[in-house]
């Protein structure tokens, strides 16, 4: 025992629960506070706790009617105050000193309380302690860090799920289906570029066959143009014999023969004249082949070219479904420069950073998990030999064994090995029990921590098993702390000295 | 062997011992604060993405 824990505790209290003011010295060893209900005992044991651990709000700690309070302790030749105070709005804060052995965990582990903590849990039947030492043991830090891990991991993992990142996913289709877009492109180009030549190839055709016509033209014209000479001359010729005929002697031999030449004469010319008429039949046929050809060619080079409409809208189509998948692509690339976390960054990179983020949230999580069951695991282990320790040397020997399993489920063996649940325990027995699973509590976790407070816990107990347990606790810790009811007692609490 | 398991799994999580340090700061406040703890896990998780695979 340390020798400044030999010393005397002031304890002084203003405006505190029902409290108005109260001194009391509580000395090393087991100190009963007696006084009748209703008369502030658990309001001191709250402004007490209040030196050491925040767990208790300060609204519970002030009197409803103050606007301040205060909690004066004298330990160890130093003074410590706590101030309560209740602001215009009704709030109550508190400020000032802790005890230098101040924990928060000594709410849990060192303040037996009927209304709350391990005593209120096994009494009401409650047979899980994994949060209670997770909190007594630091375990709770750690999974802490592991849940906020596994919300950012899920939080992550929701945001790569998001429509951003879903369209990224869709990107090898989406360039699979550009690809397909250029490929159709292609093929109506080539189309077009085939359609146009075979046009030109027919226009090219239907010139040639004009100009081939148009030489047989001029050809048959100055075809009848010869005919029409040789028709002229021929007649000539006709006048030529007529006016020798004229002047020769009508029975000559001379005469014969230029009657024959004008009747030959004469023939030649109704050929001519026929073969004119046929060719000026020849020429107007050919004239209207020309014609038509110059018509059809006209058509051909005025005229829409035949699928060449249908193709290029194809062609303006597809064009457009390029334009517009190369935009969706960009978009699935990249994040728009609007973008409030990710402004004009390429998806892939933010998607590789964020599964990084995830690695490293994972490995966090990995190395806490260990820390935690390593940390769970001996606490549990320390706690049970802590519990067996208590029962044995309190002699309880109804109980063969309580501990924890590895489930932290408190489990009860009777001396005859019959395992007993919680819930079936007398309330005395539940009683013992909660009070020696907080002080293994204690011994485990906060083993120099020096008060241990029981508040009321006397009414539905065995008075010999109960000093039995408060002279054990008394062994281990400096100052006892108990308070009890005392009907006949003065109206305020006063400290009954059992060292 | 747990032990190594601890020492091995410090050493191969980058920033491990210098978040933890910070994250059981936060939790010993009085008011431990959820969100500040999921901030400095965010911090050092971007700062892993950010700057440990820098020039890979």
């Amino acid at each position: 025992m340390q020798p400044d824990m030999r010393r005397n505790i002031l304890l002084e209290l203003e405006n505190i629960g029902c409290l108005k003011h109260l001194k009391l010295e509580l000395k090393p060893g087991v100190n009963i506070i007696k006084a009748p209900n209703a008369s502030g005992k658990t309001s001191l044991i709250r402004g007490l706790t209040s030196m050491f651990s925040g767990r208790i709000p300060p609204a519970h700690i002030l009197a409803l009617d103050a606007a301040y309070g205060k909690v004066r302790i004298q330990y160890d030749g130093r003074i410590y105050e706590r101030h309560f105070r209740r602001t215009p709005t009704g709030q109550v804060g508190s400020y000032g000193d802790f005890l230098p052995f101040a924990d928060h965990r000594a709410f849990d582990a060192a303040v037996a309380l009927a209304e709350t903590g391990i005593v209120h849990k096994v009494t009401g039947g409650g047979k899980i302690f994994r949060e209670y030492l997770e909190n007594l043991s630091y375990g709770s830090y750690y999974s802490a860090i592991i849940s906020a891990a596994q919300e950012l991991i899920d939080e992550i993992s929701r945001e790569l799920a998001g429509p951003s990142f879903e369209k990224f996913e869709m990107l090898p289709l989406l360039l699979t289906e550009l690809t397909d877009l250029h490929i159709k492109r292609d093929q109506i180009k080539e189309e077009i570029e085939s359609v146009k030549a075979r046009h030109e190839d027919a226009v090219r055709a239907l010139a040639e066959k004009m100009e081939q016509k148009k030489a047989e033209f001029s050809k048959e014209e100055m075809r009848l143009s010869e005919l029409e000479n040789s028709l002229t001359q021929e007649e000539e010729r006709e006048r030529q014999l007529l006016s020798f005929l004229e002047v020769a002697d009508g029975s000559s031999k001379v005469a014969v023969q230029l009657k024959e030449g004008i009747l030959n004469s004469k023939n030649q010319q109704q050929r001519f004249r026929e073969e004119i008429a046929r060719q000026n039949k020849l020429l107007q046929n050919l004239r209207q082949d020309i014609v038509k050809l110059e018509n059809q060619l006209e058509q051909k080079k005025t005229k829409p070219v035949e699928g060449m409409e249908s193709l290029e809208k194809s062609l303006n189509d597809v064009n457009k479904a390029i334009i517009l998948k190369e935009e969706e692509i960009q978009h699935a690339e990249r994040f728009p420069q609007n973008d409030p976390r990710y402004p004009g960054r390429l998806v892939i990179e933010v998607r590789k950073e964020l599964l990084r983020k995830i690695e490293w949230l994972n490995k966090v999580t990995e190395h806490f998990q260990e820390k935690y069951m390593r940390r769970m695991t001996s606490a549990r282990l320390r706690f049970n030999s802590n519990v067996a320790r208590a029962f044995e040397e309190l002699g309880l020997k109804r109980f063969e064994n309580i501990f924890l399993d590895q489930d932290f489920v408190l489990h009860i063996v009777r001396e005859n090995g019959v395992r007993q649940p919680v819930e079936t325990l007398s309330a005395s027995e539940k009683l013992t029990v909660s009070l020696i699973l907080m002080l293994a509590a204690k011994e485990t976790f906060l083993p120099d921590f020096p008060l241990f407070v029981i508040d009321e816990l006397t009414l539905s107990y065995d008075p010999a098993r109960f000093k039995q347990i408060v002279n054990y606790v008394a062994k281990r810790v400096p100052y006892v702390i108990v308070t009890c009811l005392a009907s006949e007692m003065p109206s305020k609490p006063e400290v009954v000295y059992a060292v | 062997m747990q032990k190594t398991g601890v020492n091995q799994s410090a050493m191969t999580v980058p920033y491990l011992k210098e978040f933890e340090s910070q994250a059981l700061a936060v939790l010993k406040e009085k008011s431990a604060d959820k969100q500040k703890l999921k901030e400095l896990l965010k911090r050092y998780a971007t700062r892993y993405a950010k700057e440990y695979f820098a020039g890979t």
